[in-house]
């Protein structure tokens, strides 16, 4: 199955499916059809009654929240896709250059200095992303006068370090409230959604999609290497600076609104490189939708496993997900990039 | 289409790699460049292709000055291979030898007719749905050069593009180069195989220590003198017709 019209329809129907689910299922059940009466009323088109705390908890907390999900999902294995396109290693993902760490203690800053309006601490998360990036980038090229994938990814990690030694301090004289709210931070949660917070993540996804489209053959051309794709026309620079840019303000905007959830932008771009080929037209798309449906499932698990008890929801995604990619590794391990 | 170097000279850091060099190579040639290792060979085919420049602006494409032109401009004129080429990720071969058309804005049937065409001179048109990664290096070296055939050069630049190959391909390759010559495409390889280079090129520049010491017909370059004196290797060549046959190392294989 490698026709692209095809792939796009196939995920986009599970996806749809995982969406019904995920607002089907919780403390109360909704079934389908007061779900369909419920947006057709809000539609206007019938007018037929239906329990208003169905209505509220559909509208207000699980169509939002699965919604979110899926574009967290979708951004995270998209932008892990990119990076792992970028830097040719199986290692990379979307908080490869410090982007988690910055994030983290940006938002940790906020809470420990008492900061509590609802916009500040996203708006913190979203700023210590952009430096960490930003410091990387400037050491990767100014200092060490290279922007060549090895430089980047050391002054990533030692970024990244950095941050995350910043993060243990303000824990440190956190208060036991404070605590409570850093953990949302570092163990990532999809509570938070809110609409205004999908339509902002939802243009940023948009316009990264559409530009990133146009760079699909260049990040084909640069799994051959930087000497090699500069003679196939592609101005290597250029394209790792664009799409490392995108990633950033994505992964950035993801993080501030749901907190670090790891292993999807990681494990996603393998498991669909797998399944739809290594083609980046192709890829890039299939790679978010998978990530959307396996985000979506993954909250599901987090709200109903052990409800009324919400289990992280990065706790569901490395337990359900790292054995399937074990599978996958194990059967096909010849077909995974980069490590041969 | 000629290309022409004027006047190169090349820095790493603060080594001379390259020193004043001047070369004209003509249409439709195969120029070969031999010489040690470490010598310069791989950077001059570098700085040819645009991937490395100097300062000054000294190699030409046609008429075009290749330090004016974009990457994208170079790779729709010249195709060039790298000595060791990794892929990252498990691509079908033809969607590895599409890659060479990335730089040309040429509709997809169109595209589709040259890919086909690249993998059938190439010799693995028989894979082409086959997986990068289950192709053996010399299987992999024909899939590289059926993708810079793909990008329809009027010149080729090939680094060690034998390297790898079992005799057969080896032979099947140059033969192949050898043929593009008479559809005018210039050729310019570094070939470690004196032989093979003596048998195949139009033209020899002969390296050491970043300058071309030598530039000529095959017979006139691959002397026993200048062979030892750039190699440090005594030998023996074989000639039928003036033409070389065979170059072999004196005292081969014991060398005692």
């Amino acid at each position: 199955m490698r026709k692209p019209h095809k792939i796009y329809l196939f995920l986009s129907i599970c996806l749809f499916a995982a969406i019904l689910c995920a607002t089907m299922l919780g403390s109360v059940n909704i079934p389908l059809q007061q779900q369909l009466y419920t947006i057709t009323n809000l539609l206007q088109i019938t007018d037929i009654p239906v329990e208003q705390s169905n209505t509220f908890i559909l509208l207000n907390i699980r169509l939002p929240r699965a919604l979110l999900a899926a574009i967290v999902g979708f951004s995270l294995a998209f932008c892990g896709t990119i990076m792992q396109g970028i830097f040719r290693n199986p290692l990379a993902d979307p908080y490869l250059l410090g982007i988690a760490s910055g994030a983290t203690a940006g938002a940790t800053l906020m809470i420990v200095m008492g900061i509590s309006l609802t916009f500040m601490v996203p708006l913190g998360a979203f700023a210590g992303a952009i430096i960490s990036v930003a410091i990387t980038y400037f050491i990767a090229q100014s200092q060490l006068g290279s922007f060549s994938n090895v430089t980047l990814i050391l002054a990533g990690v030692a970024i990244g370090a950095m941050f995350s030694s910043a993060t243990t301090f303000f824990i440190f004289v956190s208060e036991d409230e404070q605590l409570r709210h850093i953990m949302f931070w570092v163990m990532g949660s999809l509570a938070n959604s809110r609409w205004w917070s999908i339509f902002y993540l939802f243009i940023v996804l948009i316009i990264a999609v559409i530009i990133t489209n146009f760079f699909a053959t260049a990040l084909d051309a640069l799994s051959l290497g930087d000497d090699m794709a500069y003679h196939l026309g592609v101005d290597s620079s250029l394209t790792k600076k664009v799409l490392l840019l995108l990633t950033t303000i994505l992964t950035a905007a993801v993080v501030c609104m749901s907190g670090t959830i790891g292993f999807v932008g990681i494990i996603i771009p393998h498991t669909s490189r797998l399944l739809f080929g290594a083609n980046h037209r192709i890829l890039l798309m299939a790679s978010g939708l998978t990530g959307s449906i396996f985000l979506v499932l993954c909250d599901i698990l987090s709200r109903t496993l052990v409800a009324p008890i919400e289990i992280p929801i990065g706790i569901i995604t490395a337990i359900f997900g790292a054995p399937f990619f074990l599978y996958l590794l194990i059967h096909h391990k010849k077909s995974i990039g980069a490590l041969n | 289409m000629d290309v022409r170097i004027q006047n190169l000279n090349f820095y790493y850091q603060n080594t001379h790699v390259l020193k004043d060099i001047n070369l004209t190579i003509n249409s439709g040639e195969m120029f070969v460049i031999v010489g040690p290792n470490g010598c310069g060979k791989t950077t001059l085919l570098r700085c040819i292709s645009g991937l490395r420049q100097s300062k000054q602006r000294t190699v030409y494409l046609g008429e075009q000055d290749i330090a004016l032109m974009s990457s994208r401009e170079i790779a729709q004129h010249l195709s060039a291979l790298e000595p060791k080429i990794d892929i990252g990720f498990n691509y079908t071969v033809q969607q590895v030898v599409a890659m060479g058309r990335i730089a040309f804005n040429t509709s997809h049937l169109q595209n589709q007719k040259i890919i086909e065409r690249s993998m059938h001179e190439a010799d693995v048109l028989a894979f082409a749905q086959t997986p990068i990664f289950h192709l053996s290096s010399g299987q992999k070296q024909r899939v590289w050069l059926a993708m810079a055939l793909a990008q329809q050069p009027q010149v080729i630049v090939l680094d060690e593009p034998t390297s790898y190959l079992d005799v057969k391909y080896q032979l099947q390759i140059l033969d192949l180069m050898h043929s593009l010559t008479k559809q005018n495409i210039t050729i310019i390889a570094t070939i470690h195989d004196l032989s093979l280079a003596g048998q195949y090129a139009t033209r020899i520049a002969m390296m050491s220590r970043g300058q071309i010491v030598d530039i000529g017909s095959p017979q006139q370059i691959l002397t026993t003198d200048n062979i030892k004196q750039v190699f440090d290797v005594e030998v023996h060549i074989h000639r039928e017709n003036h033409k070389i046959m065979g170059i072999i190392p004196k005292g081969f294989p014991s060398r005692e």
